[in-house]
């Protein structure tokens, strides 16, 4: 197999990064919510926070080319 | 999220953990097994293992080279035959040609020689011819002076001595 | 007769402290062991006697098992080990991801056989490998390279200095995420097919009829289906943990 032919793993599991970073942020900003007992401003950082990553990972994938 | 238990309907109760739950023990465990088959491999497996790759790779490796050397040492070998054989081949043809112009040398000369003597023995033997021709010229004049003067002295009836003989026959010989 | 479609799913996915053996009551498992830790124990003592019985050493030109074992081990030395980590480390680190490599396929594979289950079904088994995954990763880091230079890796470069008070946390976030991910991939993929088998054969006992004989056929090729994820998984876990590794031995600007 020609190793120049192979396809690039971490390009591929962009997708899962992405997603599992936004689940994560989106976990931390719930359970600070838990915490506080009331609203749901927790999770809505959590979420922006999260998308903030995934946008910074796409960032990171177009420069390199 | 702790472990529930979860009861079934009809009959037996089975304890069933919950769904994506932590438990500890699972964790260490697998961290237990993971770490003691890294070990325990490395020890037996994944070092005779690797080494063995290594060392046959090394094998193969030298194998290779060595033939490649003994490929190249034979056409070095060949091009040195090729080369012997051609300078011989050389050799062989000079040899032939100068022998061959010895040869023609050697004719020649002979030629030459053989002409020479032939040259010389013809002159000879015209010399030897005209010499022969002048004696017998000389003597023919004698003899014809000598029948002349026999002739005169029968005529004349007269005897000459002989050195009146031979005076007159050098005066006629002279004078012819 | 009364199907319970919610329990059969259940039963076949999750962990239990009973192992259930078809026409014989279900084994009671003593106190803290469960079934999908009794899996790890049977692949253990799998790998162990595969290794150490199976495999003939110093044959000159091996046959049968060894030279498959040979070839799977120079796969991951070669494809895997060297291609992330370079020659000198990818050599040093072959034995961690080739018990990676086999521990992880051995557990795929024992869960495809009838009567046990799938180990790497349960969070707690693929996060406890993904935690060895990262603290090679920063242990590892910390030790070869020293602290400050692992500190270095996250500072990406082309990168002005005012975004790195961005930058800076969401790299360190991204740690943890990829390790996480590398976690989730494992776990969803083999649960994943392993639900849609119960489900599908549940269907097809719920619903029993004509509809059954085209069901059977359905499970039968994505169980094939399954059996290459297993191997695919396997490697891909490797491959994945040995590139993020890789990323932090040597951080390439």
């Amino acid at each position: 197999m020609n190793k120049k032919q192979l396809p690039n793993l971490t390009d591929l599991s962009l997708g899962l990064n992405v997603a599992a970073g936004f689940f994560v942020f989106t976990l931390i900003g719930y359970f600070i919510d838990q915490k506080r007992g009331e609203g749901h401003l927790g999770i809505l950082l959590g979420m922006a926070i999260g998308l903030a990553y995934g946008g910074y990972e796409i960032w990171k994938l177009i420069r390199r080319q | 999220m702790t472990n529930e238990t979860v009861h079934e309907v009809a009959g037996q109760a089975h304890e069933q953990i919950a769904f994506m739950s932590p438990e500890n023990t699972l964790v260490l465990l697998t961290w237990a097994v993971f770490f003691g088959l890294l070990i325990i491999l490395n020890k037996f497996a994944w070092k005779p293992i690797l080494a063995g790759l290594d060392q046959r790779e090394e094998a193969i490796r030298q194998s290779v080279e060595k033939a490649e050397q003994i490929q190249r040492e034979y056409e070095q070998l060949n091009q040195k035959r090729q080369q012997i054989l051609d300078e011989s081949y050389a050799q062989a043809k000079e040899i032939v040609a100068e022998a061959r112009k010895g040869a023609q040398n050697a004719a020649r000369v002979i030629e030459e020689k053989t002409k020479e003597e032939t040259q010389i023995m013809i002159e000879n033997a015209q010399r030897e011819i005209q010499a022969t021709v002048q004696r017998a010229r000389e003597d023919l004049r004698k003899e014809s002076v000598d029948l002349a003067i026999q002739l005169a002295g029968k005529l004349i009836e007269k005897n000459l001595d002989e050195k009146d003989h031979q005076k007159l026959v050098d005066d006629l010989v002279r004078k012819i | 007769m009364v199907f319970d479609f919610q329990n059969h799913i259940v039963h076949h996915m999750q962990n239990s402290y009973y192992w259930q053996l078809p026409f014989l009551p279900p084994v009671a498992l003593p106190a803290p062991l469960t079934l999908h830790a009794l899996m790890v124990i049977f692949a253990f003592f799998f790998l162990l006697i595969l290794f150490c019985f199976f495999y003939k050493k110093n044959l000159p030109v091996p046959t049968g098992i060894t030279n498959l074992l040979e070839a799977v081990v120079v796969f991951v030395r070669d494809d895997i080990a060297i291609t992330s980590l370079g020659e000198k480390d990818g050599r040093r680190m072959t034995p961690l991801f080739c018990t990676f490599f086999f521990f992880i396929l051995t557990l795929n594979v024992l869960g495809l056989i009838p009567l046990f289950a799938t180990a790497t079904s349960n969070v707690n088994v693929t996060g406890a490998l993904a935690m060895v995954t990262f603290s090679f990763m920063v242990f590892g880091a910390i030790y070869k390279n020293g602290f400050k230079a692992f500190l270095r890796v996250l500072v990406p470069s082309g990168v002005p200095f005012p975004v790195l008070f961005l930058v800076v946390p969401l790299e360190f976030m991204g740690l943890f995420i990829r390790t996480f991910a590398l976690m989730i991939r494992l776990f969803a993929n083999m649960l994943g097919g392993h639900i849609t088998i119960a489900v599908l054969i549940g269907l097809g006992v719920l619903f029993f009829g004509v509809i059954t004989v085209p069901v059977v056929a359905l499970v039968l090729m994505i169980y094939l289906i399954e059996v290459l994820i297993a191997f695919i998984q396997a490697y891909v876990f490797t491959l994945l943990s040995a590139m993020i590794i890789g990323q932090t031995y040597h951080p390439d600007h």
